[in-house]
């Protein structure tokens, strides 16, 4: 009798989940293929990529390979004497730079263009699919255009400022100027998709509002203050979760437009962190348990700082 | 009904490349597995493109044909960093080649790590003469008294000139440092116009540099560990170099990779430093020119010149097969033989006998570029790469500001040398 | 009247601001085209013009003819289309049965399932690129085009728009088909499919796009393989490598690459607005 109890309601969370799978079969296997890639290729290189950054990983002899805890994190977060805490902090500075120069330009920007498009002045639908365009471009087709637009010797700027009587600048050699052509060619190529998803936000906004504005006497600001923004803050929060995200990811224009320099005082001043993990994980001296700690901690700051911004933003809307 | 002609369109480019895209890898299986009895294919990789790696394709083709039904080279080819970045993964996981490439200065690091294997035992069996080589160089390539490369090829710097620009400025071809400043200052040197010796602050700065080096009496490391650039010698041989640029003007400030050569080819310079691989294509841009040594123009009194050299190595394979192994030095050889074909694509032959023949001594341009008793390769050690190239970046800072504190420069990038050199031993343990 | 006044105003100057700044979006477009175009002496002489005095080809001939050996321009272009064809094919079969059970299908666990995997896309790809290769190169599917389409089957972007627009199919619909003894399969197939042809239309195109400009992955995974299995953007930068210093050629290079694009751009533009647009309505 009281084994039969005991065994009972096992066989009922058995029955239960059998149950459960017979009824929600067909939605299983609606989603199987997709969970299984979904687990394979993001979920679990997700948790391996942790594990890893716990090891002295070595590739060259794994049987060398030798778990060391938080090492890897202690050498890049607060070992000074370490090249990998240099690389770790000045990249983490630059890639810093990056999203807090960049982030503010790209919406800004798009914000300013959308809503003069909003204002539909003849041929705005022509003038959507101007701007939106170099979105599509891919981003080795993106440097190779404008690379030599930059190039101090001979590039379309600098003979554009000489021929105006102005001083040449080497864009892509000095700072500030290494920067600006990176935020440059950044604005060009990503700002389309934040206008684009603005520009359907001030859409949807219901015309009477404005013109019951008006005709209360408001400005063309205050309407814009008190109506256009507020409307949109789905949209501006959408589009500031995406933009500092991809800003954080920065990879491509430093590392083909600057090759991550000039070097002042040693420091390469335009290598973003996301370099230095490529580097490190594959390079000559390859460290792939540093490389993935380094990723381990971008992560958490990208994370929190998104968090950050979710709850920052909701609470203005 | 537009919609459609387009979908068709789009799906017959889409089946098409479809059959683009499998082809070669169906013939490479067909050619594995339809191997006939007895016959060998050797997998061979390298990092030649440009003209190199035209001729080196030409050069597998001809073997290839001549040793039908025997040996197979399948030949890939991969460009720059991402070469050793390749071999760094598949090697150890036992999908390296059954031979390689590898510029000379990084076998001992290989050598060190295992990823590479010894070949004494091979070499020695066979009809290959060490003493056909450069000594140096082979020298380099021995880590803990064992061999791991044979050499293919030297490639030094030179200096190249334009010789109607030199007519035009009244200029001999000069043989020193201040014959070749004197003549260099002839030119305008100014925006728009033609300038005596523009240099790139990126690129091949590092040759330049270590060539300075050896003239100036300074060495890239200290034994085999410690960068060896924190010296007078070194801050002697930074200031040979960028007072071309700062102090004699004589090269446009900021100049990119390569866009000295777009004003050599462009009949805007009188002096192009460059290396010899570049011959090709200044041939081709029909420019009336010639090659000088770089010795003694960074200080009168040395004729050193920094060079480099391309090796054969064998990667390490979880299962050996000597018939590869053999059949690999055959092709090893092979190439060796037609050592001319291969310097005519800018390259000096690494072996004596190859550089006896008649064939090549007579190209014009290839003694030019000094005489092979100066030329030094790198220094032998396995923490080479890491000690010396944090030197590379304050170089083309140096040449790009006047103002640079010599010595502090050097000082931080040794800081940096030393941190490397103290990861790659706690890596490899 | 005042206030249409104001608005004329207003259009202007919108108008004048927009389309100045829109020349100088095309400047670096128009520029290169140019470059591409002009002989050897003219790009060191007319730097600033905008059109070619003399018109020459040969940069497009060497590219696309003499030197097809060695960078292979075609074949890359090709590799690129058939990747990203099969790619977007296989994707949006596999996300749009993901999507109409997460749409249409009731199970327990339905939508926190659904907004977990969304919340994994704040996750930063980076913390999975060093393991990604580790797999890569335990599967054997280094320098394998298998590397460059089936990974990023288990993207989520895609997965997403698709079930916004399932969301919208009236249930009434689904119902009847029930009634009529259709199974699920067979009312994906035969009612849902046909009707969201558009957002077929829009969910391929970004998932297409992503997937021809992806650059550093591609990078990674193919730079071994040789030159003749490379996509576009890893070919262009190798071409980008070895010829920086004729930026004539290199401009030549960039131009065949994006002139594919821009004509799929210029005929579906406004699907990949609308989609973009939907992606900010949450």
């Amino acid at each position: 009798m009281k084994l039969k109890n005991i065994k009972k309601p096992k066989r009922n969370i058995l029955n239960l989940i059998w149950s459960n799978l017979k009824k929600n079969m067909t939605a299983y296997c609606f989603i199987l293929p997709f969970m299984i890639l979904f687990s394979v290729f993001f979920v679990f290189p997700f948790f391996y990529g942790i594990f890893i950054s716990f090891f002295k990983w070595n590739i060259f002899q794994p049987e060398k390979t030798a778990f060391v805890g938080l090492e890897n994190y202690i050498k890049i977060l607060f070992q000074s004497d370490s090249i990998y805490f240099d690389y770790f902090w000045s990249g983490l500075k630059n890639t810093f730079l990056f999203v807090l120069i960049s982030v503010p330009c790209l919406i800004g920007i798009a914000l300013f263009v959308a809503l003069l498009l909003d204002i539909e002045p003849p041929g705005y639908r022509f003038l959507r699919v101007v701007f939106f365009m170099p979105t599509v471009f891919s981003i080795s087709a993106v440097i190779l255009i404008w690379q030599w637009q930059f190039n101090t010797n001979g590039g379309f700027i600098n003979e554009l400022l000489i021929t105006l009587g102005l001083e040449k600048i080497p864009w892509l050699t000095s700072q500030p100027w290494a920067w600006i052509s990176i935020l440059i060619v950044t604005i060009w190529w990503t700002m389309g998709t934040n206008m684009v998803i603005l520009n359907a936000g001030l859409k949807d906004i219901d015309r009477s509002l404005y013109e019951a504005a008006e005709i209360d006497g408001a400005t063309y600001w205050q309407s814009l203050r008190y109506i256009s923004i507020p409307a949109i803050s789905n949209q501006l929060f959408t589009v500031t979760i995406l933009t500092t995200i991809a800003s954080f990811n920065i990879y491509g224009q430093p590392e083909m437009l600057t090759s991550g320099g000039p070097v002042i005082n040693g420091e390469f001043t335009t290598t973003v962190l996301m370099m230095r993990i490529r580097s490190i994980a594959f390079g000559a001296n390859a460290q792939p348990g540093v490389a993935a700690s380094m990723a381990v901690c971008l992560g958490i700051i990208m994370i929190c700082i998104s968090l950050f911004q979710a709850k920052y933003i909701k609470k203005l809307g | 009904m537009k919609k459609k002609v387009i979908l068709s369109f789009l799906m017959s480019l889409i089946i098409l490349s479809g059959c683009r895209g499998g082809t070669p890898s169906t013939s490479e299986d067909s050619n594995n597995t339809s191997s006939e009895q007895g016959k060998v294919t050797i997998s061979y990789w390298n990092l030649l493109t440009g003209a190199d790696g035209t001729m080196m394709r030409q050069l597998v083709r001809n073997f290839n044909e001549e040793y039908k039904g025997v040996i197979e080279v399948a030949e890939q080819s991969v460009n720059g960093d991402d070469y050793y970045n390749t071999l760094n993964m598949m090697i150890p996981i036992g999908r390296g080649p059954d031979v390689a490439i590898m510029h000379s200065y990084y076998v001992q690091s290989y050598a060190n790590r295992d990823i590479i294997v010894p070949i004494d035992d091979l070499v020695s069996n066979s009809d290959i003469d060490l003493n056909d080589y450069v000594e140096d160089l082979v020298d380099s390539l021995y880590f803990n008294d064992k061999l791991y490369g044979i050499p293919l090829d030297i490639h030094p710097l030179g200096i190249y000139y334009n010789k109607d620009l030199l007519e035009q400025f009244n200029c001999e071809v000069p043989t020193s440092r201040s014959e070749l400043i004197e003549c260099a200052k002839k030119a305008p040197n100014k925006d728009g116009d033609i300038w005596g010796l523009p240099i790139s602050a990126e690129w091949p700065t590092d040759y330049t540099f270590t060539s300075s080096l050896y003239q100036n009496g300074g060495q890239e490391l200290i034994g085999l560990d410690e960068p060896g650039y924190e010296t007078k010698e070194a801050e002697e041989a930074l200031k040979a170099v960028t007072d071309l640029i700062h102090v004699h003007k004589l090269s446009p400030l900021e100049l990119g990779n390569d866009q000295d050569l777009f004003y050599f080819k462009n009949n805007k310079a009188l002096f192009h430093i460059q290396g010899i691989w570049m011959l090709n294509s200044i041939i081709e841009s029909d420019v009336n020119f010639g090659v000088i040594p770089l010795s003694n123009m960074f200080n009168e009194n040395s004729e050193l010149i920094a060079v480099r050299s391309h090796s054969f190595v064998f990667p390490y394979q979880p299962k050996v097969s000597q018939a590869k192994r053999e059949a690999a030095l055959t092709f090893i050889k092979y190439i060796g033989n037609n050592s001319y074909l291969w310097a005519t694509a800018g390259q000096i032959p690494a072996s004596k006998v190859a550089r006896d023949t008649d064939e090549y001594k007579e190209l014009p341009y290839h003694s030019g570029f000094g005489k092979i008793e100066n030329f030094r390769v790198a220094k032998a050690s396995p923490y080479y790469h890491e000690a010396y190239t944090p030197i590379f970046s304050r170089l083309t800072y140096a040449m790009r500001n006047s103002n640079y504190d010599a010595e502090e420069l050097l000082r931080l990038a040794a800081v940096e040398g030393k941190k490397l050199v103290k990861e790659a031993k706690e890596n490899i343990g | 009247m005042k206030l249409k006044k104001e608005l004329r105003r207003r259009k202007r100057i919108s108008a004048i601001i927009l389309y100045s700044l829109a020349f100088l979006w095309m400047i670096p477009l128009v520029w290169s085209v140019a470059t591409s175009l002009k002989t050897d002496s003219e790009i060191t002489n007319n730097v600033l013009g905008l059109i070619p005095r003399d018109i020459t080809f040969h940069r497009y001939e060497k590219l696309l003819i003499e030197n097809s050996s060695e960078y292979p321009l075609l074949t890359w272009f090709l590799n690129s289309l058939f990747v990203a064809a099969i790619y977007t094919f296989l994707y949006l079969f596999i996300a749009s049965l993901a999507a109409y059970a997460f749409s249409i299908l009731k199970f327990k666990g339905r939508d926190k399932i659904f907004w977990f995997i969304l919340a994994t896309t704040m996750i930063p790809g980076v913390i999975n690129l060093v393991p990604m290769i580790t797999m890569m190169v335990d599967f054997g599917w280094m320098g394998s085009f298998l590397a460059l389409i089936i990974p990023g089957l288990g993207g989520v972007f895609g997965l997403f728009i698709i079930r916004q627009f399932f969301l919208q199919i009236p249930n009434e619909l689904i119902e009847s088909a029930q009634l009529d003894g259709l199974n699920h399969f067979g009312i994906y197939l035969k009612i849902v499919l046909p009707l969201s042809t558009s957002a077929f239309m829009v969910s391929g195109l970004f998932v297409f796009l992503g997937n021809w400009n992806d650059y550093l992955w591609p990078l990674l995974v193919m730079s071994g393989s040789g030159t003749s299995k490379f996509t576009l953007p890893v070919g262009l930068s190798v071409l980008q490598g070895s010829y920086n210093y004729d930026y004539g050629l290199t401009m030549a290079a960039a131009i065949i690459s994006i002139v594919p694009v821009i004509i799929v751009y210029i005929f579906t533009q406004e699907k990949i607005i609308e989609g973009i647009a939907r992606t900010g309505i949450k």
